[in-house]
């Protein structure tokens, strides 16, 4: 299973989006973070979300103090002509030190160069932590001995054969008899240098073959100092022809060898620049003889103060934990890799158990990975600043006035009361409203004749399905509907698929009955209560009819008791259904469960906000004929010729939307003249 | 044709048989598009302002200490509106998530006890796998008028829900006002309870009737089926962005048969 | 247990649509089985509300310095006498039909006539022709608000016009996109893909 690192979602292996919120996948190869569990890829080191360190450092390290980096001193390389020499000793003669330097120079041998034999695990200690990660980048090498290890290190900086010059090229075996230099790429001068004997405990470096461990690591022949061949014949002094342009240019002036030499300045270094002399030419505690001042450091890097009781002897420094100059050269700058804390207790639980002071707690938590840019001010110049703001006398500034909500709440008050105002007094003054309310062409004229080409004694199925928040809008349809129905002398059966509309039904009918003078519960009309199931009530319906035990809402007697109404039960008896809608959804429920079953006709009464869908039931033939809101009661009762309560109603609707209208029109030039006002500003 | 609708009105329904057939049309069209932004497809969909601002909602209630009070609606969970709630549920899931963690958790208002139900168990769910299960209050989701009248079967009351919501709106420091699911003529009343509050209001309801009341008080107003994107805009997820792809590949589906019939039948051709 | 669940909702789903579109004695049976048993879930899920709603206002009561703390205790009352009088005296009865007619629908229609006053302030505050659309809204708004008013007969066919043609079609295209927004929806709950109801 794949664990989404965005939402935490298991997935299955080999999906690349998270199943749930779609994020990419990482495959689960690679190194998690102890820390953050952030999967990185293998090749990193540190995390690369919070920064904690992926690799351990090895064990060795962790016990001992390791090693400070050597000082950088300079590549030197003798190709690259360096400052000024310091004047040799005055005994030395101007030709003593071609001398020494031939003697000090043995001859290379030509045979190819041993691999580099890997450190040993105690040799390790001395590398400074950015070689170690370095190696640590690579791959895993547990497999490795050191030795192996150390050659592959080595294998990876060797230099190519073009770049070493000739008297660095790798000496013969020990063990197989010198081979005869390649005499015609060396200057007569390195061939005439005698042999020196080379003594073991000369700085010169003297690689030895042993290891301590038992997979036996060569050191590479090059790597080992190089002594003397007790064959080579006595060296030669060169002529003047001879010696080599840099070699000439290395020669102290007869001044300088005469003159006292100057005080040295101090080794320590300032700000990356190392205070140094020509590391060849630097006098080191290390060399006993005067010869190591012409060595290149490389050729003689020193052994380190630090008693190393596993250093083998013989093993070139690189290999016991030291490093040569031109390698420490490669170290990058130490400012962009956080501080490791090299002090500090040992974790000893948790998943960094075992090491020591593995996260720089400061850099990473304060500042991670970021150098902190040189202050171009003194703190104390921000100090002293932020004291003035704070101490300089500030003028009270009045409190901004809020934005007053009197005004609102009056106009508020204002606009209600002008609404209420256009509302109530045309019931006083009818005549105040009383427009030609026009009927012909209109849905309500529909509905009109529907009801008026009713035969008499028509069984009608009204559906009071609107709610006592809508009774304001809807009774007035209600009502003269079910007038017209009496005058008709149709047969009423009302229901409701509402839990209140039985109740609004029932006190509908009761008036209107009351009104007519002849109609008789249970003769003439009936209410079946409320229909129950919403939609699955509905379609059962449509289906079967209504049920011969269906209990009305009155007397809670079973419709087969009522034998004038009984016949409602099929639909083929039902002249029409008139539904008043006081919402779209009702409507809409008996378009789509009742309408398309039971295949008889249907008209409505709506609400105004149901007219739009009412308008688009018509227009799809379902519905055939509706009228709605307090506009439809009107034109209703303008054609039955009993204007009433809805007429009037439309007076005040009307003059109640005259102030809406006077309202937006309002608002909308308020609003244009501050835009205005705001643009000449 | 005639032959055929009328044999499958005489079978399963005439209009039945559409909508089967318009289902298994729709089916292969939602799998695909699931399938392919599972696979990666990248489909970028029309920005809808009223998600971004629901986004930055929950830094200022972090910010001021008040809560973003959400209406959930009128429907409920197994009546016609289903759909609604669910998207409605989608929101509040967004908003709840965020705010269990940094104790500004949404204030939820709604009408229906089914809903009621759903509401709580998915804030105490989000509680849970929060880590903060005890900080989990049942109050936090408040049913605000049943209709009393009629337990036979619930029918939630609109005007009720919305003079309840309404002094909510009034005397409770609140940072924002969401609405969100199925609304009808209340929507104003809360609306405009917000609006002269000055609250930031984001709602909208899928509803066409309400949807003057919607735009006439809502900052960020959702104008019907943008409600049913919360989960793909909001959460991301990779079954709501299939879906909503396989909604607008329908959409254009229709519109070019419409455009089809409309040409055919305005050439006479049937 | 989250597989059951989801094979329970899936199943369910599937019998109850199928019930839908064919007709089958077996398929009639289980799906209104089905139906009943919602009904029956949906009732207890009313008893929920009624607790919590007790659960919120008692709450309330209780910390009397919490404002509308007296509002609850109204509503805790008068709750309890409705629903006490209900239970006495049972359904239909004279008391209860007093209540309805009495208190019940005038309150119900006094909160629907609200409306037209929020809608006044609304219009004032948001009705302005900001932008072109919004201007255009304006008109067709002010068209359709006169054409139903008798006192500008002239403008009833421009009214008709934009309600037959414009508002139908926008209308129609509206309820498509919620129509598949909703058949979107279900399929996710019917495909187990959406699950707002486990863990």
């Amino acid at each position: 299973m794949i664990q989404c690192t965005h939402c935490g979602t298991k997935n299955r292996d080999g999906s690349k989006y998270c199943s749930d919120c779609g994020a990419r996948l990482v495959p689960q190869a690679g190194l998690v973070c102890p820390m953050c569990s952030t999967p990185n890829p293998v090749e990193n080191v540190f995390c690369s979300k919070c920064g904690a360190r992926l690799v351990p450092l090895t064990a060795a390290t962790i016990t001992d103090k390791p090693a400070a980096p050597a000082p950088i001193k300079g590549i030197s390389l003798p190709s690259k002509p360096a400052e000024p020499p310091a004047p040799p000793p005055p005994s030395a003669k101007t030709e003593d030190w071609l001398e020494q330097l031939r003697t000090q120079i043995p001859d290379q041998p030509t045979d190819e160069p041993s691999p580099a034999e890997p450190p040993t695990h105690e040799e390790t200690e001395g590398i400074p932590d950015w070689l170690a990660r370095l190696r640590a980048a690579e791959p895993p090498l547990d497999e490795l001995s050191p030795g192996e290890k150390a050659r592959q290190a080595a294998a990876a900086i060797q230099i190519g054969d073009e770049d070493v010059p000739d008297w660095l090229r790798p000496a013969p075996a020990e063990t197989e008899s010198p081979r005869v230099a390649d005499t015609a790429r060396m200057p007569d001068w390195v061939l005439e240098v005698p042999a020196a004997q080379a003594a073991p405990s000369s700085a010169a470096p003297t690689p030895s073959a042993q290891e301590p461990d038992t997979a036996e690591p060569q050191v590479p022949a090059w790597f080992k100092p190089i002594e003397p061949s007790p064959d080579l014949p006595p060296p030669v002094p060169a002529t003047e022809d001879e010696i080599p342009d840099w070699l000439k240019a290395l020669k102290p002036s007869d001044e300088a060898l005469r003159a006292p030499a100057p005080p040295l300045p101090s080794e320590t270094l300032v700000e990356g620049i190392p205070a140094e002399k020509p590391a060849w030419l630097t006098t080191t505690p290390y060399t006993d003889i005067s010869e190591d001042e012409f060595l290149p450091d490389w050729l003689r890097t020193p052994i380190p103060p630090q008693p190393t009781p596993t250093t083998p002897e013989g093993v070139a420094p690189e290999f016991r934990g030291e490093l040569p100059d031109w390698i420490a050269a490669l170290k990058p700058a130490e400012a962009a890799i956080p501080h490791i804390v090299e002090t500090g207790p040992v974790e000893t639980t948790g998943p960094l158990a075992g090491l020591r002071s593995v996260l720089p707690l400061a850099a990473v938590i304060a500042e991670p990975h970021r150098l902190s840019p040189a202050p171009d001010k003194p703190p104390a110049e921000h100090a002293r600043l932020f004291e003035a703001i704070v101490a300089a006398p500030v003028a009270a500034h009045p409190p901004r006035a809020r934005a007053s909500t009197r005004g609102n709440t009056l106009f508020r008050a204002l606009v209600y009361i002008l609404l209420t105002l256009a509302i109530v007094i045309p019931f006083f003054v009818p005549d105040l409203a009383n427009t030609s309310i026009r009927t012909f062409g209109t849905p309500t004229a529909d509905l009109y004749d529907t009801v008026a080409t009713l035969p008499f004694d028509s069984l009608v199925v009204l559906a009071f399905d609107y709610d006592p928040g809508s009774s304001g809008e809807m009774e007035v349809q209600a009502n003269v509907l079910v007038r017209h129905l009496m005058q008709r002398r149709t047969r009423i059966v009302a229901i409701s698929t509402l839990e209140t509309g039985p109740q609004i039904a029932q006190r509908v009918l009761d008036t209107a009955a009351r009104a007519t003078g002849n109609y008789v519960y249970g003769t003439d009309y009936v209410n079946l209560g409320y229909l129950a199931g919403h939609e699955a009530g509905l379609r059962q319906l449509a289906l079967a009819g209504f049920a011969p035990t269906t209990i009305d809402y009155v007397q809670r007697r079973p419709l087969t008791q009522y034998p004038n109404l009984s016949a409602v039960q099929s639909w083929r008896n039902v002249a029409l259904v008139i539904q008043l809608a006081g919402t779209p959804e009702v409507l809409q429920k008996w378009m789509e469960q009742v309408q398309p079953r039971a295949g008889v006709k249907i008209v409505a009464a709506v609400s105004a906000a149901a007219e739009p869908r009412a308008r688009a039931y018509r227009e799809a033939k379902q519905l055939q004929a509706f009228m709605s809101g307090l506009m439809g009661a009107a034109q209703y009762e303008i054609l039955s010729n009993q204007p009433g309560l809805a007429v009037i109603s439309v007076g005040a609707q009307s003059t109640a939307s005259v102030v809406l209208i006077a309202l937006i029109i309002m608002g909308n030039l308020f609003w244009l003249s501050s835009r205005n006002r705001g643009k000449t500003k | 044709m005639q032959v055929l609708w009328d044999l499958l009105d005489s079978t399963i329904g005439a209009r039945q048989s559409f909508a089967l057939a318009l289902l298994l049309f729709f089916l292969p069209i939602l799998f695909f598009a699931y399938w392919a932004i599972k696979r990666g497809a990248q489909v970028k969909f029309r920005p809808i302002a009223a998600y971004e601002a629901l986004r930055g909602l929950f830094a200022r209630s972090v910010e001021t200490g008040q809560p973003v009070h959400l209406s959930l609606g009128t429907s409920g969970v197994g009546d016609q509106f289903t759909a609604d709630t669910v998207a409605a549920l989608n929101v509040l899931e967004y908003l709840a998530e965020r705010g269990a963690v940094s104790a500004a958790a949404p204030l939820v208002t709604l009408a229906h006890p089914t809903t009621l139900v759903a509401a709580q168990d998915l804030l105490r769910r989000v509680y849970r796998q929060s880590g903060l299960a005890e900080e989990y209050e049942p109050t936090r989701a408040r049913l605000t008028a049943p209709d009393p009248l009629c337990f036979s079967t619930p029918r939630p009351d609109h005007f009720p829900y919305a003079v309840g919501t309404m002094r909510l709106l009034t005397q409770q420091k609140l940072v924002a006002n969401v609405m969100v699911g199925r609304f009808g003529d209340e929507f104003l009343l809360m609306g405009e309870a917000g609006a002269q509050r000055g609250l930031t209001q984001i709602g909208g309801t899928s509803a066409p009737e309400v949807l003057p009341l919607v735009t006439a008080t809502m900052t960020h107003p959702l104008i019907g089926e943008e409600i049913y994107a919360g989960g793909a805009y909001l959460s991301n997820k990779t079954t709501h962005l299939g879906s909503l792809l396989a909604q607008d590949l329908m959409r254009g589906v229709i519109v070019a048969a419409v455009t089809g019939m409309v040409l055919l039948l305005t050439l006479g051709l049937i | 247990m989250r597989w059951l669940l989801t094979t329970i909702v899936i199943a369910v789903g599937f019998i109850t649509l199928l019930d839908y579109f064919f007709e089958s004695p077996l398929l009639d049976a289980v799906g209104f089985a089905f139906r009943e048993w919602t009904i029956i879930l949906t009732a207890f899920a009313l008893f929920v509300g009624v607790i919590n709603l007790l659960q919120v206002h008692l709450t309330r009561v209780l910390r009397r310095h919490e404002t509308g703390a007296g509002y609850s205790v109204l509503l805790l009352l008068t709750a309890g006498i409705v629903t006490a009088t209900g239970l006495w005296f049972g359904l239909p009865s004279e008391p209860m039909t007093w209540l309805f007619d009495n208190i019940y629908m005038p309150l119900q229609s006094t909160f629907f006539a609200l409306v037209a006053f929020f809608l006044a302030t609304a219009a004032y505050r948001a009705l302005r022709a900001r932008t072109l659309e919004t201007a255009w809204m304006l008109i067709i708004a002010l068209i359709v608000f006169l054409g139903q008013t008798p006192l500008l007969g002239i403008l009833n066919e421009a009214r008709e016009w934009v309600l037959n043609v414009p508002t139908t079609a926008g209308v129609r295209g509206i309820l498509i996109g919620v129509a598949l927004g909703t058949l979107a929806t279900a399929l996710r709950l019917l495909l187990g893909w959406d699950r707002p109801y486990s863990n």
